[in-house]
């Protein structure tokens, strides 16, 4: 037997897994998170209120689960190098170089964020949230939101140049 | 008039569609006036292209069979523990996601590299042919004009046109986005002497995704260069496809009418 709840998950999952890369910086670690956070949102099924939005629950759950690690094992974030990771873009022949330089650089640019400003760029700039929504997820006010928001992009604009 | 009179993250809310209706604008019209402000409305318009597109190929990645087999069986199990409920069907939807399998993007749209944009207004979907957004001194609304949407549905790319109210419309290419929907890039130049490059794609109606605005010019003014390399980011964020054959493009606007 299914519903939307777990076919919804199930679909999630690629967009799990890449807010997730963002947070841990490493992909293997990425996917024990994605695992932890389904292990969660499975076990919370019964608190989910269908009235909102399964997405930004989803992320708030896996937010919270990475802080939980880092702070229980003292994980500082682990740094990949960014051209050992497997990369869609860089297998697309169709695409110019410039364009896949562009967007190494900007992963690049994201990755040395500060965690609190990364996460705010994933939720609204990549994966499309309002600052409300984003707010929801990040348990803070649309304000702190913002001002990580625009210092965030402030900077990588710098690294871009 | 001075760029100083928003700060940063005005600009930047105007930039993501977050401003309230009143402040931005005034951003419309202080915009054409004030080209420092464009600049710095620029970098956050185009960081946020940048990042979305350096983000955009992870999604369509395959997940790990391990982690998949994983939360399908934690799925099984709680499905198991949680007889469907009867309201189901009211769990609300994601919104649409890109398709996981859009055609590999042509080098045709390149990415900018360091995009410095002379004016751009407004970036999101169905702003300006919404009707109820007032739009400052730049008559954006003037968009609604059934003569225009006709000239939509029409115009082979390539061709331009008077209108009766003595704008122009030139219809610059067809293209489908990553959903494949039928998007045209067309430049308007305003009987008041704005000129706007525009992009739009059709649903049930002509939807306008995106403008970039020249600043007034003569009665041939085109957008300079250096904005349009927002509007590359632009069609690289949204997977838009290489320009139609002229063939294409008649058999694309025919299933419109």
């Amino acid at each position: 037997m299914s519903d939307n709840f777990s076919n919804d998950l199930i679909d999630f999952l690629p967009n799990l897994r890449r807010f997730a890369i963002s947070l841990c910086r490493s992909r293997d670690m990425a996917d024990d998170l994605v695992q932890i956070t389904a292990e969660k949102a499975f076990a919370a099924r019964a608190k989910f209120d269908p009235a909102t939005r399964l997405d930004a629950w989803l992320f708030r759950i896996m937010r919270n689960t990475w802080i939980d690690m880092v702070r229980r094992r003292q994980i500082q974030g682990t740094q990949i190098d960014i051209d050992d990771a497997p990369d869609a873009a860089v297998v697309d022949g169709a695409k110019t170089v410039e364009t896949t330089l562009m967007l190494k650089s900007a992963q690049q640019a994201m990755t040395e964020l500060p965690q609190e400003q990364r996460e705010v760029m994933m939720l609204i700039c990549v994966e499309e949230m309002s600052y409300k929504e984003a707010a929801t997820v990040l348990d803070a006010p649309i304000g702190t939101i913002m001002s990580r928001l625009s210092r965030a992009r402030i900077t990588i604009a710098k690294k871009l140049e | 008039m001075s760029d100083l009179m928003f700060t940063d993250e005005e600009l930047m809310a105007y930039a993501d569609g977050e401003l309230a209706e009143g402040r931005a604008s005034e951003i419309d019209v202080a915009l054409a006036r004030v080209d420092a402000l464009a600049q710095r409305l620029a970098l956050f318009v185009d960081t946020r292209a940048n990042v979305a597109s350096a983000y955009a190929p992870m999604l369509d990645e395959p997940v790990p069979d391990e982690l998949r087999r994983q939360v399908e069986e934690l799925a099984r199990k709680s499905d198991a523990d949680h007889p469907q409920a009867p309201q189901e069907d009211t769990v609300v939807a994601f919104r649409p996601k890109p398709a996981q399998n859009a055609a590999p993007r042509q080098s045709f749209w390149k990415m900018p590299l360091a995009a410095s944009v002379a004016l751009a207004i407004g970036v999101g979907t169905g702003l300006f042919l919404a009707g109820n957004q007032p739009t400052g001194g730049l008559q954006i609304a003037a968009l609604d004009d059934p003569e225009i949407v006709r000239a939509l549905t029409e115009m082979p790319a390539g061709d331009s046109k008077t209108l009766d109210s003595g704008s122009r419309i030139e219809v610059i290419a067809t293209f489908l986005d990553d959903s494949g929907a039928v998007c045209r890039e067309f430049e308007y130049d305003h009987a008041g002497g704005s000129t706007f490059v525009a992009v739009t794609c059709h649903d049930t109606t002509w939807d306008v995704k995106f403008v970039v605005a020249a600043a007034p010019s003569g009665d041939t003014g085109f957008a300079p260069a250096s904005s349009l390399a927002t509007l590359d980011a632009y069609l690289v964020a949204i997977g838009a496809q290489a320009p139609l054959s002229i063939q294409d493009e008649i058999k694309a606007l025919s299933t419109l009418k």
